[in-house]
């Protein structure tokens, strides 16, 4: 009977097992760079306890500071899932409409669609101070940030003309959640993914049907929308494991947002992405380890790079199967850096009122990269990409990327008998 | 994955552990489910304060031969003691953890009450006396910052007079610091280290330190810099023109939370791979042996060693658990020695000697641990988690953790 009552008494998100110990805290970016954050500990669990008796204790300007990283949970002694009650209690007591800049940051789906169609124009626009200057003061979208340019040709579209047909020739296949960034901003990852793949012997399809996993609807306060486009990626993740075909993406976010924020945040039933969904570096590592496929690599191919980990990539916990990765290239000069927060936050950084604390954030980071001296700075997140690069003269690639590029594709093939 | 040990827990045992083996060239793995309880570090690593009839221990190495037999430095020998303390001590170094004193003398260190206790090592730059009685200094001025909680500083100033040392209580401020205080309730430590950490803010504080009237012959304040590397510590110091001295603070633990990452930042620059935020889920045994474990983080990746060095901390850091029946080691459910009966567990008076205390994994001679009363032989505790002694009576844990760390390290590297 009393074991029982211990056993049964355990409180959502594991609430109670905080000791007050502030070791999260410590490793908060944003309250280590102004004192207007008081930390995660005081909006997280602490906070939790005054607001489930009284919302009026729902502190919204200090709770929005809150970038989302996860970091006070991986720094958790005792597992309480801090970050998740910070962003739960802003869905959940936040009665405030979600603004119009809000709405068109968060809404990837939406927006790539319409900027693709004027790539171009976008892009100029983008980069024009007079645009810049409106966005600022208008949107409040920060105009000293570089925003990413859109591709004129999405890689979906590419994929159907260009890819599709050879696809079936594999036996044994994937379908790729290639996500907001590789669709409209970037499809040459996606193109270097299908290139890895099919050298190693995997063909790739796309989901039925693909929608931004959502997390900057999340982060932005808009759950039912999330809700609704994370049952149509379920949907379709569904029925491509029925087809034999695990799901793989090259976003450490997108997969974070769908193994873990989905349950947690949106309380959807998200098995299928659990037990399917795997980030493609650990897939191929996975491979390769297990002596599955195997891989050859050009003679010619010399880098020096550093891995950067993501926040989410570090709740993930799989760095190690990217890094894994990139070390078994032999010409690669592999350096780790310090996991630190580069201070995006997804769409965090974009918003006028953050930017200054975005980049005092990542100082450190940079710092560590002006150090390394390398050619490349590999990472699995494409708002990292972003923050990096405008912030350090230096190039940064998914290691699925340099994977394409390292990689002797004839010789690979002829390896794995194909 | 293919290691030749993991090890679980990455706190101060674990990290000792892994970094001795990572310098030994063995390909390491350390599994830690969050931060550790270095972040409520003092300072200084305590060998052994102590003795079983609870009188301070001038000569800690004198000591050991007379404790329980079943204390974990008996399973060592008081010799092999004296050789891997002096190997900590290098190995600290190792990693940039600078500290002063001896396994064979004890020297005190004084405590966020204004106690002082018998220590080993005490970092560089920390306040120490040779003396359990008095303190070095005739008069000190004792500067806290204005709103930070966790340095009870009357407690602090009523212990050091009753030890025959004046004190003058300052308290300062920058405004940086004022900014802070925004959050009234997270002026913690490691908060405001990390505003002491630019030169500027340095600078101003050595204004206000050295601005005080210069009667007093020491400046003692609460370790609230150098939370990173030692650099602040050191250009604060050269900054002020009296002795500047740290006292250990309430946590988090400044020093504490540095010792971790310059431990961290060695085990990794060795070639480790230290996986934070994860959790040992499931341990395969077959034939008196662990054949593999799970995690958190990696699903069903299966991580393979030569041996598993457990090292998850006491009840604090979950490494023990209890509900209302048993006392139990939650991976693997390790022989334990732990009292039956629960009532046998505590003592009603919280002051008097908690039986909990010393229960712990149960393991042989060799630190090998065992199930079901059958010797697990890749399977080693270390840290923590070992019984046999009660760490807060003896000032012996962080001594239990990296003596026990040493030498089941060596052990494996000499195939022993």
């Amino acid at each position: 009977m009393a074991t029982d009552l211990q056993l049964t008494n355990i409180s959502e998100k594991d609430l109670e097992q905080c000791l007050k110990c502030s070791i999260c805290t410590v490793y908060c970016p944003v309250s280590s760079v102004t004192p207007l954050y008081p930390g995660p500990k005081h909006a997280g669990p602490d906070g939790e306890r005054y607001r489930i008796k009284d919302r009026r204790f729902f502190d919204e300007d200090a709770l929005k500071m809150c970038l989302n990283c996860k970091r006070c949970e991986v720094a958790c002694p005792h597992g309480v899932q801090i970050g998740d009650i910070i962003q739960t209690a802003r869905i959940k007591y936040s009665r405030h409409p979600v603004g119009l800049r809000d709405f068109m940051l968060a809404n990837t789906d939406l927006l790539g669609s319409v900027a693709t169609k004027a790539a171009p124009i976008v892009n100029y626009m983008t980069k024009a101070a007079p645009v810049k200057s409106i966005l600022h003061n208008v949107m409040g979208i920060e105009k000293n940030r570089t925003f990413p340019d859109y591709t004129s040709r999405t890689f979906e579209s590419w994929y159907k003309k260009e890819a599709a047909a050879e696809q079936d020739k594999f036996e044994k296949q994937v379908s790729y959640f290639h996500g907001c960034y590789v669709n409209y901003n970037f499809p040459q990852l996606g193109k270097d993914l299908v290139k890895v793949m099919n050298a190693i012997g995997y063909g790739v399809k796309l989901l039925d049907k693909e929608r931004c996993c959502g997390i900057a609807l999340i982060t932005n306060n808009m759950p039912n929308l999330a809700r609704k486009q994370g049952k149509m990626n379920l949907k379709s993740m569904r029925h491509s494991v029925e087809q034999g075909r695990p799901i793989i993406a090259t976003s450490s976010t997108c997969t974070f947002t769908m193994r873990n924020e989905y349950e947690h945040i949106l309380h959807l039933d998200n098995e299928i992405a659990k037990n399917n969904l795997s980030l493609a570096t650990r897939f191929i590592c996975r491979l390769v380890e297990e002596g599955k496929v195997r891989m050859a690599f050009r003679k010619d191919f010399h880098m020096k790079v550093a891995y950067h980990t993501p926040c989410h990539m570090e709740r993930l916990g799989w760095a190690v199967y990217s890094t894994n990765l990139i070390k078994k290239i032999p010409g690669v000069d592999f350096q780790m850096l310090e996991s630190q927060c580069c201070g995006i936050g997804g769409t965090y950084g974009f918003k006028k009122e953050n930017y200054s604390i975005s980049q005092k954030i990542g100082e450190n980071l940079f710092h560590q990269i002006r150090e390394a001296q390398v050619d490349y700075v590999v990472t699995d997140c494409e708002t990292c990409k972003w923050q990096l690069e405008m912030s350090v003269p230096i190039p940064v690639i998914n290691p699925i990327s340099l994977l394409a590029q390292a990689l002797d594709v004839e010789e690979t093939r002829k390896l794995n008998q194909l | 994955m293919k290691f030749d040990y993991i090890i679980i827990g990455g706190g101060l045992s674990g990290l000792t552990c892994g970094i001795r083996l990572s310098q030994a060239g063995k390909k390491v793995a350390i599994i830690s489910a969050g931060q550790s309880t270095l972040h409520f570090g003092s300072g200084s690593l305590d060998l052994l304060g102590y003795d079983n009839e609870g009188n301070i221990a001038d000569n800690p190495l004198d000591a050991i031969g007379r404790l329980n037999e079943n204390h974990p430095y008996r399973k060592i020998g008081t010799e092999r003691i004296e050789r891997l303390a002096e190997e900590a001590k290098t190995l600290l170094d190792d990693c940039g953890i600078h500290t002063t004193g001896t396994a064979q003398k004890n020297h005190y260190r004084i405590t966020p009450m204004g106690f002082l206790k018998p220590t080993w090592l005490t970092l560089e730059n920390y306040a120490t006396s040779p003396s359990a009685s008095e303190l070095p200094w005739k008069s000190v001025i004792l500067a806290n910052v204005a709103g930070f909680l966790d340095f009870p500083i009357e407690f602090i100033s009523d212990g050091l007079g009753k030890l025959g040392t004046r004190t003058e209580v300052e308290i300062i401020s920058i405004p940086a610091l004022k900014a802070r205080r925004h959050s009234p309730s997270e002026m913690r430590s490691a908060n405001i280290a990390k505003i002491l950490s630019s030169e500027e803010t340095l600078n101003q504080i050595a204004e206000v330190l050295n601005s005080m009237e210069e009667t007093a012959e020491a400046i003692l304040m609460p370790a609230i810099v150098g939370l990173d590397k030692q650099d602040s510590e050191s250009s604060l110091k050269q900054k002020v023109r009296r002795p500047l001295l740290l006292l250990p603070t309430l946590p988090p633990s400044v020093p504490g939370i540095r010792m971790q990452t310059m431990l961290q930042r060695r085990f990794t620059q060795l070639g480790g791979l230290y996986l934070m935020g994860s959790m040992v889920k499931e341990g395969h045994v077959e034939n008196g042996k662990l054949e593999y474990v799970t995690t958190s983080t990696l699903m069903d990746e299966r991580l393979t060693a030569d041996a598993y060095i457990l090292a998850t901390g006491s009840f604090l850091s979950d490494g023990l658990k209890s509900n209302y029946e048993r006392i139990f080691e939650p991976i693997l459910n390790l022989d334990v020695t732990a009292k039956e009966n629960r009532a046998d567990w505590i003592d009603p008076n919280v002051f008097r000697t908690q039986p909990y205390q010393a229960f712990g994994v149960k393991t042989n001679e060799r630190f090998q641990t065992s199930l079901e009363g059958q010797t697990l032989e890749n399977m080693y505790a270390i840290g923590s988690v070992l019984g046999g002694h009660n760490a807060i009576q003896q000032a012996d844990g962080t001594g239990v953790s990296m003596m026990t760390a040493l030498a089941v390290a060596n052990q494996l590297i000499n195939n022993l």
